[in-house]
């Protein structure tokens, strides 16, 4: 997998996000081993303090579980955890912010959803 | 346990270095150590290890008191200075053997096989070294010490981009077999925000800042907007450096919690490690305040 680090957000959010997305694209398949704190650390480049406290966020929702002695490994169900959680902040991630910026372009609510409806005949 | 600095005071003939100076390192962590030219930094860092003498104030390395006349404690201190302090005709291989002699700690084997990444030969003699082949080499030895505290003072000067990043890794390769105490200083300071935990910010011989690398680019952040509207909304923050536009302005605040804000024409931006350096230590930003 890739890591794209950007600075518009704390590291370690950044580091939870992105192996929950490898998680749930199938890069790390359930009940599989995720790399270590000192693998990410060395090849990432970023304090295996930060890398941890990247990991425990994923750890506390659940999404990984650490097995003593061996290292992190992805919770059978992550996937479908992921993909809940996903859906619950579907509206605040992107239904909130395109029906602002919506309005300030101007755009009708009939408008948005024609724009939605040939999303979807694109998608096809 | 760690590394205590008690008000230290060290002058130059009438030039202050380090104007009493308190701040501890803890043990077991990345310390970036950061400042100006000029600053203090290596002066702090000679001073720890016991290269720089004549100075006001107390240091205590694992809770034993450092003294100039014991040298008890050096054996767990490796500094790699900026200075060369190497003889400029002997041969990489040769140096390696007499750190070997001082420093049973040091593996040499290691050393040797670490040449190679950085583009060395162990023939080579230091006068030889490029600049950035010098550094390389003195790094080569700071990671092959097994002390519990080694000090880089700037690991990176004349490194080429491959080379700063080979270090970086061999660096956090040894902090995760090791769990040593690290200071770093350097003025690369986007390279190594992530890499270090603790920040310690260093200006004009005083400590401005010693923290969690994380905690405080958490809370610092840039509000840009109404000269008017800013006054009002940071009136209790601790607002480091100020820029008018007109009648708009930014102001860059440290210490809170960096805020969401729903007002339009308001725009609230994290900072950068260097973005924040540059503000603390600027002279211009902060002459208006």
């Amino acid at each position: 997998m890739v890591f794209k680090f950007s600075d518009d957000k704390p590291i370690y959010i950044q580091i939870a996000e992105q192996l929950e997305d490898a998680i749930f694209t199938g890069t790390f398949p359930e009940e599989t081993q995720i790399p270590s704190t000192t693998e990410l650390s060395v090849s990432l480049q970023i304090n295996p303090a930060t890398v941890l406290k990247g990991m425990n966020i994923l750890v506390s929702e659940n999404i990984i579980y650490k097995k003593r002695g061996l290292g992190m490994f992805v919770t059978s169900g992550a996937t479908e955890k992921i993909r809940k959680k996903r859906q619950e902040s579907f509206y605040e991630d992107f239904i909130s912010p395109l029906v602002s910026e919506a309005q300030k372009l101007g755009l009708s609510k009939d408008e948005i959803n024609s724009l939605i409806e040939r999303g979807y005949k694109n998608g096809d | 346990m760690g590394i205590e600095i008690k008000n230290i005071t060290k002058k130059y003939g009438k030039k202050t270095a380090l104007d009493s100076v308190s701040l501890e390192f803890e043990k077991g962590k990345i310390y970036g150590l950061l400042g100006r030219n000029g600053a203090g930094k290596s002066t702090l860092l000679n001073i720890i290890d016991g290269r720089s003498t004549g100075f006001d104030g107390e240091i205590y390395i694992d809770g034993e008191k450092h003294s100039n006349k014991d040298r008890l404690y050096f054996e767990d201190i490796f500094l790699i200075s900026e200075d060369n302090l190497y003889p400029p005709d002997m041969s990489i291989n040769e140096i390696f053997k007499d750190t070997k002699k001082f420093r049973k700690s040091f593996d040499a084997e290691k050393a040797n096989a670490m040449l190679e990444k950085f583009g060395l030969k162990a023939k080579s003699r230091i006068k030889e070294l490029s600049t950035g082949g010098n550094t390389a080499f003195k790094n080569i030895i700071g990671l092959c010490i097994n002390t519990p505290y080694v000090f880089f003072d700037e690991p990176t000067l004349g490194l080429d981009a491959v080379n700063r990043e080979v270090f970086y890794r061999l660096l956090l390769e040894r902090y995760s077999e090791t769990d040593g105490t690290f200071i770093l200083t350097t003025h690369l300071i986007s390279e190594i925000s992530n890499i270090i935990e603790k920040l310690v910010i260093i200006d004009k011989g005083k400590i401005i800042l010693n923290d969690d690398c994380i905690n405080v680019l958490e809370n610092s952040f840039c509000i840009s907007g109404d000269k008017t509207l800013l006054c009002e909304l940071t009136e209790d923050k601790n607002v480091i450096s100020k820029q008018y536009f007109g009648n708009s302005a930014s102001y860059y605040v440290i210490g809170s919690e960096i805020p969401h804000s729903t007002v339009t024409g308001l725009e609230i931006k994290k900072l950068t490690l260097q973005e924040l350096f540059i503000k603390l230590t600027e002279d211009e930003g902060r002459e208006t305040l």
